[in-house]
This record gives C-alpha cells, sequence and structure tokens, in this order.
C-alpha cells in the first residue's frame, strides 16, 4: 500500500473568470465546479483558452475579474507557493541540475519538512510512478516517459489538494502515450485527488475524464460526461471537435425530423433552434443497408474513395444533391463483403437515436 | 584515362578543399603575422640580453618586490572589479531576461551603448565626473551630504568605477544569454511545488545561471589584468598594474626584455585563468556563454 494520498480531497470552482490581455479576451467567464475526486479534463484547440485557464488556477496568471475557491477557500490572490496544487507541465520542467531524488523531494524542502520524512515519502513517490530505485539518476539519462513519471511523483509527494496536468503526454509516442492513460487513471483512482487535465486531443479527453469541458475562443462551450458530449453535442463546434463527424446543413421540418438531401432523417431527440442547423454525422454510425422505398433515415449516394486504414474501411459518399460524408465499416469479412466500388450507388441508414442535429455556431 | 574522370567526387573535394584554405588565408596571415609571430618575438626577447640566453628578466619576479607587487595589486584590482561587475550585472542581467521582448531590447540597448564609445572618452568622461570639483562632488556637497569634497579619483576607486562601467557589458552579456535560456516553466514548476520566491531562486534560477557568471567573471577579470588605460587615466600613480609596468620598461627604460618577460608571465596567468574555468565550463561556452 503506498503511504500517499491526498489528505483533504477539495473541488475547485472558477466563478465567473474572465481574462483579457489588452482588449483580447482570452477567458471570457468561466463557471466551472470540479467535485472533489473528479476527473476533469479541459479540451480545446490551441488558443481556445485553456493554458490561460491553467496558469490562473496555478497562479501565474491573475484574473481580470471573477475568482477561484479551492474547497472553501478562495485562492484568487494566492501566490503559487501556498496553493497546494501539483502541477504537471508540458515539458516536464525537471530541474536539469538536480537527480530524480532530489527533484522528487524538491516540494518536501521547500515546506520545510523534516528530513526524516524525506527517504519514506520519496520511495513510495518514485514506487508509485514505478520508478523505485531510480533515485540517483541524471535527468538527461531518462527516457520520455520516465521523465513523465518524475514529474508525476514530484507533483504528487507533498500530496496537494489538487493535481494539474498541461497536456502531460503530448511528448510521447503513441504507443507510450496510451499505456499512460491508463496508468494516469490508475493513479487517479488511487490517490482519489482532484485532477484537471488540460489537453487538445479529444479521445484523451474522452478515455480518462469524469467529464470534459471544451473551450472555444476562451468560453466554456459544453461540460459533459464524454459519452453524453459525443452522443449531445450543445452545437456545432463541439460536434466536429469531438469524435470524426461530418457536418451537414440541414433544414427543420418539425421539432422530430430535419431534411438532408431530399430525404427526411427523424431525430429521437426534439431538434433545437429553427435555421442555421447542422447534421452532425458521426463515420461509425452510419451502416450500409439495401435500399428499399418508404425507407426512413436512409440516404443514397456514390461511392467517391474507399480508404483501407487497418481496423476499418472509410468510404467517402457523395449524395445526390452534392452533399459529402463518410462512413467506416470494420475490416472484417462483413465489412469487406458490403465494400463498393468508386462509381457505385449504395444507400446507408443512420438510427433516430445518431441523428444528431445541432445550431451552427462559427 | 585520368583520374578525375575515374572519380570525380575526389577531385571535387581537393578542388574545395584547395578553395576554403583560400578564403582561410587572410585571416591566417592576420593572426600568424600579428599575433603569433609577435608572441614568439616577445618570448624570445623575454630571454635574451645582451645578445645570450638569460633568464634574469624572470629572476627579477622573485627578487624585485615591485615586480610581484603590482601582480598582486593588479589580482587584486580584477577580483575588485568583477565582483562589483557581478553584483551591478546580474540583476540587471536577471530583469532583462524577465522582461517582454521590447524591454529586454532596450535594457541591453543601455547596458551595450556605452560600449561603442571610445574607452578613453569614457576614461576622461569619469574623470571630469570624479574630480575634485566635478558634478559627482558637487552634487554631494551641495546636498550636505559632505562638508568637503571626496578623493574620488587618482586612486584605486577611481580606477575601480570607471573600469568596472566599461566592463559591464562582458558580465552582463554571457549573463542574459545563460538566463534566457532557462525555461520559465522551471521556475512556475518551483513555486507552484511550493518554494518561495527566494528558494526557487537559490536552489533553481542561480545554480542554472552558474555558466553565465562563470563566463562573466572570467572575461571581467582577465580583461581587468590587462587593463591600462583607466588606471593610467584615473589611478594618479597610485594604481601601479601590470600594463603599466610594461609601459613604463619600454618608455623609461627602454627594457624590451624586462617588458617582455612580464608580458609572458601575465600571459601565463591569463591561460591558467581559462584552464581553471574550463573546469566548471568548456572554454567555447565561456566565450559564447551558451
Amino acid at each position: 500500500m503506498s503511504t500517499i494520498a491526498s489528505r483533504d480531497t477539495v473541488g475547485v470552482s472558477i466563478r465567473g473568470a474572465s481574462k483579457f490581455y489588452g482588449s483580447f479576451r482570452a477567458l471570457d467567464t468561466i463557471n466551472l465546479d470540479v467535485a472533489p475526486g473528479e476527473f476533469v479534463s479541459i479540451l480545446g484547440p490551441s488558443g481556445s483558452g485553456k493554458t490561460t485557464l491553467l496558469g490562473i488556477l496555478g497562479g501565474f496568471v491573475q484574473p481580470t475579474s471573477g475568482s477561484i475557491l479551492l474547497g472553501e477557500r478562495d485562492i484568487t490572490f494566492e501566490p503559487p507557493h501556498t496553493r497546494d496544487i501539483g502541477i504537471v507541465f508540458q515539458n516536464y520542467a525537471l530541474f536539469p541540475h538536480m537527480n530524480v531524488a532530489e527533484n522528487v523531494t524538491f516540494p518536501l524542502r521547500a515546506r520545510r519538512m523534516p528530513k526524516s520524512e524525506w527517504p519514506g515519502r520519496l520511495a513510495s513517490a518514485l514506487d508509485m510512478v514505478e520508478l523505485g530505485g531510480f533515485g540517483e539518476r541524471k535527468i538527461h539519462e531518462l527516457s520520455g516517459g520516465q521523465r513523465q513519471r518524475v514529474a508525476l511523483a514530484r507533483a504528487m509527494i507533498f500530496e496537494p489538494r489538487l493535481i494539474l496536468m498541461d497536456e502531460p503526454l503530448s511528448a510521447l509516442d503513441k504507443q507510450l502515450r496510451e499505456s499512460m492513460q491508463i496508468e494516469l487513471k490508475h493513479l487517479h483512482r488511487k490517490l482519489a485527488a482532484t485532477m484537471i487535465y488540460v489537453t487538445h486531443d479529444q479521445r484523451e479527453a474522452l478515455t480518462m475524464s469524469d467529464r470534459v469541458a471544451v473551450m472555444n475562443k476562451g468560453q466554456l462551450v459544453q461540460v459533459d460526461t464524454p459519452e453524453r458530449l459525443h452522443d449531445h453535442p450543445a452545437d456545432s463546434f463541439v460536434a466536429g471537435f469531438i469524435g470524426e463527424a461530418t457536418l451537414l446543413p440541414v433544414r427543420r421540418v418539425d421539432d422530430r425530423s430535419v431534411e438532408l438531401d431530399g430525404m427526411r432523417l427523424i431525430s429521437a431527440r426534439p431538434v433545437q433552434g429553427d435555421t442555421d442547423l447542422l447534421l452532425a454525422v458521426h463515420s461509425e454510425k452510419l451502416t450500409i443497408v439495401d435500399a428499399a422505398p418508404g425507407m426512413t433515415n436512409v440516404l443514397c449516394g456514390v461511392v467517391t474513395e474507399t480508404l483501407y486504414q487497418g481496423e476499418s474501411i472509410r468510404i467517402f459518399l457523395e449524395l445526390d444533391r452534392g452533399a459529402r460524408l463518410s462512413l467506416r465499416v470494420p475490416s472484417n469479412h462483413q465489412g469487406r463483403s458490403q465494400l463498393k466500388a468508386p462509381g457505385e450507388r449504395i444507400a446507408v441508414a443512420i438510427h433516430p437515436d445518431d441523428t444528431i442535429v445541432v445550431p451552427h455556431v462559427r | 584515362m585520368s583520374t578525375s574522370s575515374v572519380n570525380p567526387s575526389l577531385a571535387h573535394q581537393r578542388r574545395e578543399r584547395r578553395l576554403v584554405l583560400l578564403l582561410l588565408a587572410p585571416a591566417l596571415a592576420v593572426v600568424g603575422g600579428l599575433l603569433i609571430v609577435p608572441l614568439c618575438w616577445l618570448a624570445w626577447q623575454s630571454v635574451r640580453q645582451d645578445g645570450g640566453f638569460t633568464l634574469a628578466h624572470y629572476a627579477r619576479f622573485l627578487t624585485d618586490d615591485v615586480y610581484w607587487m603590482t601582480f598582486l595589486q593588479t589580482f587584486r584590482m580584477a577580483f575588485i572589479v568583477t565582483a562589483a561587475a557581478l553584483i551591478l550585472g546580474y540583476p540587471v542581467a536577471y530583469v532583462a531576461a524577465g522582461a517582454s521582448r521590447r524591454w529586454s531590447l532596450f535594457i541591453l540597448a543601455m547596458v551595450v551603448l556605452p560600449f561603442w564609445t571610445s574607452v578613453l572618452v569614457r576614461a576622461y568622461a569619469w574623470l571630469i565626473l570624479l574630480q575634485r570639483r566635478g558634478l559627482v562632488n558637487t552634487a554631494l556637497t551641495e546636498l550636505g551630504l559632505v562638508d568637503a569634497p571626496l578623493t574620488l579619483v587618482n586612486n584605486e576607486f577611481g580606477t575601480i568605477v570607471a573600469t568596472v562601467h566599461i566592463l559591464l557589458p562582458f558580465m552582463v552579456l554571457p549573463l542574459y544569454a545563460t538566463m534566457q535560456k532557462i525555461p520559465p516553466e522551471l521556475t512556475m514548476a518551483g513555486s507552484s511545488l511550493g518554494g518561495t520566491p527566494l528558494h526557487v531562486f537559490l536552489r533553481v534560477f542561480l545554480p542554472l545561471s552558474m555558466p553565465g557568471v562563470v563566463a562573466g567573471m572570467v572575461l571581467v577579470f582577465v580583461l581587468t589584468l590587462g587593463f591600462y588605460i583607466t588606471p593610467e587615466l584615473l589611478g594618479g600613480g597610485r594604481t601601479y598594474m601590470v600594463s603599466m609596468l610594461v609601459s613604463r620598461n619600454i618608455e623609461v627604460y627602454n627594457e624590451w626584455g624586462a617588458a617582455s618577460s612580464i608580458s609572458v608571465v601575465l600571459l601565463a596567468c591569463v591561460f591558467f585563468i581559462f584552464r581553471l574555468a574550463s573546469f566548471v565550463i568548456p572554454f567555447e561556452r565561456i566565450m559564447g556563454a551558451r
């Protein structure tokens, strides 16, 4: 059993936080409540304001207005070193002139913790990230994944109330990144600490988080569970950012259906808004069917291209009135048997549950 | 069949090497003709007297008090100037490295600007500022801070002030070059992990700026060792440095042998200092301050 655990897990409240740089609005009235022990990802493209938000949480950026609460404590004007927040930086920010043990015990020294406690804490922090016995190694002798673990151990050893991570896996290769994602999730469960994870990788955010906060242009667009984010996007930005979706302009018919390419599509959910609507078609949610007259939720078109991508085959389709979309079939026997050559006509069905209509935001 | 047609790349390589040599020739001629040859001549001079070999010039270092006293005073001066330049230069470089691009350019310009005026001009300027009825003394007496004008010049103090001012860029620039390469995330990480600003500075920033500190110190120290104009103009004969010993030996006594031996010893001291410093940081980094 590890001796490291968050002593008193607290939540975080961001209340109406804004940040202006001159007239540029980097953050616009952010409201976000993170429950104690929750894993929340902040997801957005570069320039969406997620790094500024992280800076405000860490104490490196002063919000122009609004406040930050850690549990009951208002930390808006507290300097970084009294906040008790462990941060894992994008490039790890390990101290190059110290070895692994000196890096990891830096928080203990800074907090003037009695030296007798150091060895025990150091050992359990290194064990937790599976780097037992690496204490004497120099930083430049470590691989990217090992540096990542040292940064994690250093951010956890002082039992912070909150752990912030700024794209901690972005410098690792794909395989290592995926195994670290799982490890981070396990660590989160073991520590039961509140974690805020900044990323631009939607897959990573969906894999790891209890909830995902999607940011665009300095605003929080939607805060939801991965599943709801994927299946109930709030608007076209979220729908386009999450998953592999094609956004197609549709016309509202009534509050349960829209029209695309002369076909009526029924949605299981009420259609919000009147004009400027988009249908978000996820590639994996379309199925190839044999067209028959009178079918609903079926689109017909001509195959323009097929791409073999290993585990699946992506088919590009042009509908009769020019709209383009793509679908995926698994590259197994059944999928291959459905495959048509470019130029051939096929019909694809979309289930009312998967018929996602979102308002268009620009 | 000629060789060049068998292996055209070989011929090409040879032609290229010839061209490089040609391009290097002027530089090699300058270094050889104006540095290597005079240095050899210097070394030759230092062991010659009345047409024969002698170590008499070097023996004087052991027997003549003036010699080693002068070296002692020169090193003392170099230590003081280096320390003062570090104390003055470090905060300047620190602020410049942490400032926005525009401000750091401005600060560096302020540091380098005096660098473009002649050393002689700056030395005379200090003479005027620090003299008995100079600007500094007038201000001090007018403000009632002192009763009588202070002796600020024609002594070691005046020499130190002017030398520090002239050599300050050699301290600030390597310091700045090193500091601005310290990633800001490191100090951010330090403070997020609980380090007070002082703790983060002492444990993270200062150690990482050490290559710049060593480079700046070595440059200023070595340059002070051979400084001539400021001690000559502002020293008032009280600060007697090695460079002046050399010049007296030639101007007053016409003793080329003695002057040469002093130069050789000073040169050896400089080599020794660079060798010592290279244990801390490699020589290329002192000059490039990377």
